[in-house]
This record gives structure tokens, C-alpha cells and sequence, in this order.
């Protein structure tokens, strides 16, 4: 009798999960974010992420740039809003470098064949917390076995990396803004602003790895 | 012996069966699911085997019609029907992720996990063999459901029309009433007298998914949806 019951419940857990995935299913939405994600304008889009990483990284740079010099001429009021400059930029780039990580962690699943990913190297970030993370990351790249699991880890740290850079940042702003005259939190701003940087050169490369991939025509 | 219900059901079977049939070939469906092809012409022979077991059961003097229309056929061909449909399920999984190798690895741990399973218990376990294979087909189209949820896949119509005949449908006729006439319970006798009016709508469900016309999303990129594996048969 045990036996039934086990078969009934696997039964009706199997029928809620196929109801679930019908009852979600809407076969032109997903269509279209497929052919969003396929289509040649935005898998051959390298040339222009790259002329955005580089106008991000200049913009958040020249606003940053700024703000220390007027904070050498002792001009605070002035450094603070050249520093409201920068950390515009990094408001306004940080959401869509969150949305193509997760774009590219469904497209990556139709790649055929996928070009090896290496993993993020400690040396190159400055902050504590990230620093750590990319760590455990890397120890991770060396147990998981597949090249799937390699790249899908990286989006996931650089996804991690790009939400504690910007509260780093966001809190290291609002100390500046309290007290310009710290330079702890000035110090605190400037690794956090590398680090964004960093991981954006390295969310390039992913992208440029996942399009390598992509190009590699399906099995038939 | 049979009753008129059971002769009448089986004699529109017939025809409606042949409409999936002929909708699935000029459709040019079978390419996407062969096993379910198979498995309509496995239907529509052991069901015409049968009829003529159930027509001539009465005359006397004949012995294969008792045969034909007896326990030890029906066990038989439930089984070969049990079967086919578990191969349904595996196929329907396997081409659902084809477009996508980045799923293959968890799907065909799923399918295998599964199957394993399934073929334990059935040696081992000492469980029924029919109730048990009604419900294993419908965890393998639940697996199949699951990694699309997942991963947001795109799917066919008519893998999907297959996916939601096939599950309540064997949920209801297969795990729930077996349960049930287990325990002695009326309504097991009661939804097994429905079963095969249940099975007609249910080839009802087919001859539309078999016939209606392909869905159109205008605006997509040809060339993916050739990739997606989506593009007109």
C-alpha cells in the first residue's frame, strides 16, 4: 500500500509542476526575448559594449578625477558634486551589466561548444569582501568539471562583484557627502571605482567569450 | 463479455483515431515526435485486434475472439501501450532541449534518474507494473516540464498539446484510479467507467492539436527559429 502512495504522490508533484510550467508558458514572450538574445544585431554587439565600457569607465574617472582635485584646492562643495558625476555613471551602467549577466547565463545553454572562461584573479581587485569572494571563486573554477558550470560561476561572481562594488561605493558616497573631508571614505570610493572597473573589463570578456561560443554552428 | 458502451467507444475510436493519424503525417508532425506515431499505430492495431475479438466473442464455435478479447491480451497490450508512452516522454524530453546543450547534462540526469528508478522498482520493489508506468511516464514529462520552467525554453505546440493530454490524463486513469480501486474505494469504479469517454476527448484533444494551424509570432528572425528547432516542419 506504501508503495501506492508514494506512486500517487510522485504522481501529483509531477501533474502541479507540468500545470505550473503550462500555466506560465507564453510562446511569444519567450520567443521573443530568444530572438532578442540570438539575433545578429545583439550577439555581434562586442564593438559597441566595448565603446561602453570604455565611455563608463572614462566618465566615472573624469568625475572621480575631478573631485580629488577639487578636493586639493580644499573646494569640498565642488568635489562633492564632481563625485555625484561618477557615481551617476556607476548607477546608470550597473543595472544593464546586471541584465546582460543573466541574459548571458540563458544564452550560454545554446552554445554547442563553449570557449574556456579563466577565473577572476584575486590580484586584480582591491576591495576586502571582493577580494575574498573572487577567491573562493577561483577554488571553485579548479572543482566544478564542466566549462558550463565555469562560465555560468563567472557571471555569477561577476553578478556578486557588481552588487557589492556599487555598496561599497553608495556607502562610501554618502560618507563623502556627510563628511568631505575623510579621506578614509575617499580611499574607500576610489578601490571600490577600480574594482567596478575591473569587472567590467572582465564582464567584456565574458561577452566576447559568449559570443565565440555562440558562433560555433549547433550539432545536427 | 462486452457492453454496448464499451463497443460503441471503440467503434469511434477508430475514425477519430485515424484523424490524428492522418493529421500527424500530412502535418508533417511525426518528425518532431516519432514514438508517438508508433504509438497511434500500435493503438489503432491491438484496438482493431480487439474489436474483432469483442464482435465475434459471441459465435459459437470460436475460440481466437475469446483470446483476443480476454485479460491476459488486455495486460499485453497495456503494457506495449505503457511502453511506448514512456518512449513518448524520453523523446519528447530529448527534443525539447535539443537546441539547448547547456541543459542536456540536467535533463538526461533527470531521465536517467527516472528510468533507473522505474526499472528498481519494478524489479525490486514489488510494485504493480501499470499504475507504476503511468506514473513514470508522468514524472519524465514533469522532468521535461521542469528544465523548460528552468531554463525558459521555448517549446512546440505540439509538444506541448502531448504534454497536457498525456499527464492528466494518466494521472487521473492511471496513478489515482489504481490507488483508489486499491482501497476499495467506489469512485475507482466510477471514473474507470468514464475512462473511455475520458480517452475519446482526449483523442478529441489530439486531432485538434494534430490539425489546428501552426501559431504564428511575427517579427522573429527566421534564423532563429530555425536554431530554436521551431521553424515550420
Amino acid at each position: 500500500m506504501m508503495t501506492f502512495w508514494i506512486l500517487g504522490a510522485a504522481g501529483l508533484i509531477s501533474l502541479a509542476v507540468v500545470v505550473a510550467q503550462v500555466a506560465q508558458y507564453r510562446h511569444e514572450r519567450t520567443l521573443k526575448k530568444w530572438d532578442s538574445l540570438l539575433s545578429p544585431g545583439s550577439r555581434f554587439a562586442i564593438k559597441s559594449l566595448e565603446g561602453e565600457v570604455q565611455t563608463d569607465a572614462a566618465m566615472v574617472d573624469d568625475g572621480l578625477h575631478g573631485a580629488k582635485q577639487a578636493r586639493e584646492k580644499q573646494n569640498l562643495a565642488e568635489a562633492v558634486q564632481l563625485l555625484e558625476l561618477s557615481s551617476e555613471a556607476v548607477a546608470r551602467a550597473t543595472p544593464s551589466r546586471l541584465r546582460r549577466l543573466k541574459a548571458m547565463a540563458v544564452l550560454i545553454r545554446m552554445a554547442s561548444a563553449l570557449a574556456p572562461v579563466r577565473p577572476l584573479r584575486v590580484r586584480d581587485y582591491r576591495l576586502r569582501e571582493l577580494i575574498a569572494v573572487v577567491g573562493v571563486a577561483a577554488a571553485l573554477h579548479q572543482v566544478v568539471i564542466s566549462a558550463l558550470e565555469r562560465f555560468l560561476l563567472r557571471l555569477y561572481v561577476l553578478g556578486v562583484g557588481f552588487r557589492l562594488t556599487w555598496r561599497v561605493m553608495t556607502r562610501a558616497h554618502n560618507r563623502i557627502v556627510d563628511a568631505p573631508a575623510v579621506s578614509r571614505s575617499w580611499h574607500d570610493y576610489e578601490r571600490a571605482i577600480e574594482d567596478w572597473k575591473t569587472l567590467d573589463r572582465e564582464h567584456l570578456e565574458t561577452f566576447k567569450a559568449l559570443t565565440r561560443s555562440l558562433e560555433a554552428e549547433p550539432r545536427e | 463479455m462486452q457492453s454496448a458502451t464499451q463497443l460503441a467507444v471503440a467503434l469511434v475510436a477508430k475514425p477519430a483515431l485515424l484523424a490524428v493519424l492522418v493529421g500527424v503525417v500530412q502535418r508533417g508532425l511525426y518528425r518532431r515526435c516519432w514514438s508517438f506515431l508508433v504509438y497511434l499505430l500500435a493503438i489503432l492495431l491491438y484496438t482493431s485486434v480487439e474489436l474483432t475479438g469483442m464482435l465475434f466473442y459471441d459465435v459459437p464455435g470460436l475460440l481466437w475472439p475469446k483470446i483476443l478479447w480476454s485479460w491476459d491480451f488486455w495486460h499485453f497490450q497495456q503494457t506495449v501501450y505503457e511502453v511506448l508512452k514512456l518512449a513518448i516522454a524520453v523523446e519528447l524530453g530529448v527534443r525539447v532541449v535539443a537546441a539547448f546543450p547547456g541543459t542536456w547534462r540536467l535533463e538526461r540526469a533527470l531521465l536517467a534518474a527516472t528510468l533507473v528508478s522505474i526499472t528498481c522498482i519494478l524489479t525490486f520493489g514489488g510494485a504493480p507494473q501499470h499504475p507504476l508506468l503511468a506514473t513514470g511516464t508522468i514524472v519524465l514529462f514533469a522532468a521535461t516540464s521542469l528544465v523548460i520552467l528552468f531554463f525558459h525554453l521555448p517549446v512546440h505546440a505540439w509538444y506541448r498539446a502531448l504534454l497536457v493530454g498525456f499527464v492528466p490524463y494518466l494521472f487521473v486513469f492511471g496513478t489515482t484510479q489504481s490507488i483508489l480501486s486499491r482501497r476499495g474505494l467506489e469512485v475507482a469504479a466510477l471514473i474507470g467507467s468514464i475512462d473511455s469517454v475520458a480517452y475519446l476527448a482526449l483523442i478529441g484533444w489530439w486531432i485538434v492539436a494534430a490539425w489546428r494551424s501552426e501559431e504564428e509570432v511575427t517579427g522573429i528572425n527566421p534564423a532563429v527559429l530555425r536554431r530554436l528547432g521551431l521553424a515550420r516542419a
